[in-house]
């Protein structure tokens, strides 16, 4: 199955690359929005082939990361639009998606989603309790409780009483 | 999904691992990935460490320190992220925690893991023998061993005048992208330093820097793109050349206390990638030296001048030397001098145009066929527009914020010119707010306009006559309200003036002043 993003059928003006996911899809991609991502831009130049496969990345997140590359690449969008959508793009995740999003960003290389996703996934752990850091994510408390009063009290400075929310 | 970080072409593994600039030694004091992966992985422990690192550095340097008791893969990740970030503002200072001995200690932890720091970001209040001794000590061997510093930014934010003595060191930062400083001073620096190399952005707020070191730093980092430079101290010439082949942002701000207030400075600015210029004069009496013909700013965007003595004066917005900016979208002339004379403003670029003055009257001649958006404020005069050009078919609109000097010798004169400003705007929404310049006294007359002539009343959207100022002569008042009514008509008013107009109406049914007034 072959995907076309936005931008049209692949004519001969314009160079297209395929991209295949771990799961087989296959999604036609605009030269232009593939070399956005610097891990792509690197295997474009070397190679001649224009099948790329990903064993890494899902459907779902290549999708996602493909219509973020489709968009910054659109020339006739301007950088405000661009910026709303980065806010629409990342707003509303789930943390899991936002997490398999970072991981595909950090291996393609795409900086700017990169950082936008990274930062919303920052701004829900901002201001809450370790807690609710440890139960929202399901991290194990592996320490004694010892070992953390230790901690607790090295870093004394960072725990004065200052009101997080635990919700 | 899992977590390798290859990416598989045609069944052949390129390893994309060498492409993460990652600290080895940071991803060594933690539990590798393989190790986590076969005891139990939460949702969010299986993301390597340089991204759970870019994660925490969003957050607060004490938020990040928290996180080291979630469990034991933490212990370290919040501590050793390669943003340093203390501010003093968000420490709670007890005797066991000094934020000096803290930073201290931090900083020692980097040093004895070898890890590096990318930005280093320290606030405090002001230098003392304590802090200068600790940030002597630190600043060196951040700005020659930390081979990634991209931020340095240190700031002194109570407003003393004890500059810290920056050492010179960190002109050998060869790395770094941003230098911000607040409250520094740099000391005479020799021919043999390195002055940086890949600087974008240098910023400083009440620095004491000398003309030959700026123009140093300017000269030695071809790749600034953005100065900012607020309130510093010793400069006495800004020479911006052409050297300067990626500045888009020059932002400039005297202080207003400036000791040597009465030295005459000169700005000179030649540097043709330019997107915003922001010069703002405060009390100290500045050149902006504006070479007609030569300087040319093709992509200049955004242009603010306050308090600027332009020269060659006033005719850098002519339509000869307009040329010299075909892309100006934004200008904004605040109080500025070197306008006393005939201003003349062509340019087919200029969607918004912001015009203040203070003390002085101006004549002007303004061709602006794109506007947008025009704002005019004044504290005495009214100006002499004698046109104002525009063919933009859609609505656009202007603000004009006017005083009323009851002083003057001829009020009449006052509403006529108003009149023919009006007029000269008349294809825009006119938002017209009038206040007197000061309070009026009683016995005080404003005259009526000749009630034998017919004035071509100009539509105006919004009108605010400020009531204020009036509470002595209502009379005078009337007069002057009637008078604006004479030569607009308002669609809207200021809601306190619509009150005072109904009851006017209701006892005073007979007058035919506001007949032709026509509102919705």
């Amino acid at each position: 199955m072959v995907t076309t993003d936005e931008k049209g059928p692949l004519t001969a003006k314009k160079k297209s690359v395929i991209i295949r996911s771990c799961d087989g899809d296959e999604f036609l991609v605009s030269e232009s929005a593939a070399v956005l991502s610097t891990s792509l831009k690197k295997i474009l130049e070397e190679k001649e082939d224009r099948l790329i496969h990903l064993s890494d990345i899902d459907n779902k997140t290549l999708a996602m990361v493909i219509a973020y590359l489709s968009t910054h690449a659109d020339d006739g969008l301007s950088d405000d639009l661009k910026r709303s959508f980065d806010q629409e793009f990342v707003s509303g995740k789930e943390f899991d998606v936002l997490k398999y999003l970072v991981l595909a960003t950090d291996t393609l290389q795409v900086t700017c989603l990169c950082y936008t996703v990274a930062k919303k996934m920052a701004d829900i752990m901002k201001n809450k309790l370790v807690e609710w850091v440890r139960r929202e994510f399901d991290i194990q408390n592996d320490y004694t409780p010892e070992a953390e009063a230790e901690i607790r009290r090295l870093d004394a400075w960072a725990w004065d009483d200052r009101q997080l929310e635990d919700d | 999904m899992t977590i390798h970080k290859d990416i598989t072409l045609f069944g052949e593994q390129i390893s994309v691992e060498e492409k993460h600039n990652v600290d080895q030694n940071r991803d060594s004091i933690f539990p590798s990935p393989e190790t986590r992966r076969s005891n139990y992985v939460d949702r969010i422990s299986v993301l390597p460490v340089h991204i759970l690192q870019h994660i925490l550095s969003f957050l607060s340097q004490k938020e990040a320190v928290q996180t080291c008791v979630l469990s034991k893969l933490w212990r370290h990740l919040g501590s050793t992220r390669p943003n340093f970030e203390f501010l003093e503002g968000s420490f709670q200072e007890n005797n066991d925690n000094k934020f000096l001995s803290v930073l201290d200690k931090t900083l020692q932890g980097y040093r004895d893991q070898d890890l590096c720091i990318q930005e280093f970001i320290v606030w405090m209040s002001w230098p003392d023998f304590e802090s200068v001794s600790v940030l002597k000590k630190w600043i060196p061997v951040v700005a020659l061993n930390m081979r990634r510093l991209k931020i340095f930014n240190l700031c002194f934010l109570g407003e003393t005048r004890d500059y810290f003595d920056i050492p010179s060191e960190i002109f050998e930062a060869k790395s770094l992208h941003e230098l911000k400083l607040e409250g520094c001073k740099f000391n005479f620096i020799t021919n043999k330093v390195v002055l940086f190399k890949h600087l974008q952005t240098l910023h400083l707020t009440r620095v004491y820097i000398e003309d030959e070191t700026f123009e140093k730093i300017i000269s030695s980092n071809p790749l600034i793109e953005y100065v900012t430079l607020n309130r510093c101290e010793g400069l006495k010439t800004f020479k911006v050349s052409k050297v300067a082949a990626n500045l888009k942002d020059f932002d400039l701000t005297w202080d207003k206390y400036d000791h040597d207030i009465d030295q005459d400075r000169s700005i000179e600015i030649d540097a043709p990638t330019l997107e915003t210029i922001r010069i703002d004069g405060s009390e100290s009496p500045n050149k902006w030296y504006h070479h007609q013909y030569r300087n040319y700013f093709p992509h200049l965007k955004s242009l603010y001048l306050r308090n600027v003595q332009l020269s060659p004066k006033s005719q850098i917005f002519s339509s000869s030397s307009c040329n010299n900016f075909p892309c100006l979208e934004e200008l904004e002339l605040d109080f500025s001098r070197g306008m006393e004379e005939e201003f003349q403003l062509s340019s087919r670029s200029i969607k918004r145009l912001s015009i203040t003055v203070e003390g002085f009257e101006i004549k002007a001649a303004i061709d602006v066929p794109n506007i947008r958006y025009f704002y005019f404020r004044s504290d005495n005069f009214l100006p002499s527009i004698s046109s104002f050009a525009t063919n933009n078919n859609s609505t656009w609109k202007s603000d004009l914020h006017l005083t009323f000097n009851i002083n003057i010798d001829d009020t009449l004169s006052w509403f006529l010119k108003l009149h023919q400003m009006l007029k000269a705007l008349s294809q825009s929404e006119i938002s017209l707010y009038i206040s007197p310049s000061e309070r009026i006294i009683e016995d005080v007359v404003v005259r009526p306009l000749p009630a034998d002539t017919t004035y071509e009343a100009v539509a105006v959207e919004h009108l605010y006559c400020s009531r204020h100022g009036y509470e002595d002569s209502w009379s005078a008042y009337s007069t002057f309200v009637n008078n604006c009514y004479r030569i607009c008509y308002p669609r809207h008013l200021g809601l306190y003036e619509y009150l005072e107009l109904e009851r006017q109406k209701q006892s005073n049914t007979s007058s035919d002043n506001y007949g032709s007034a026509g509102w919705n």
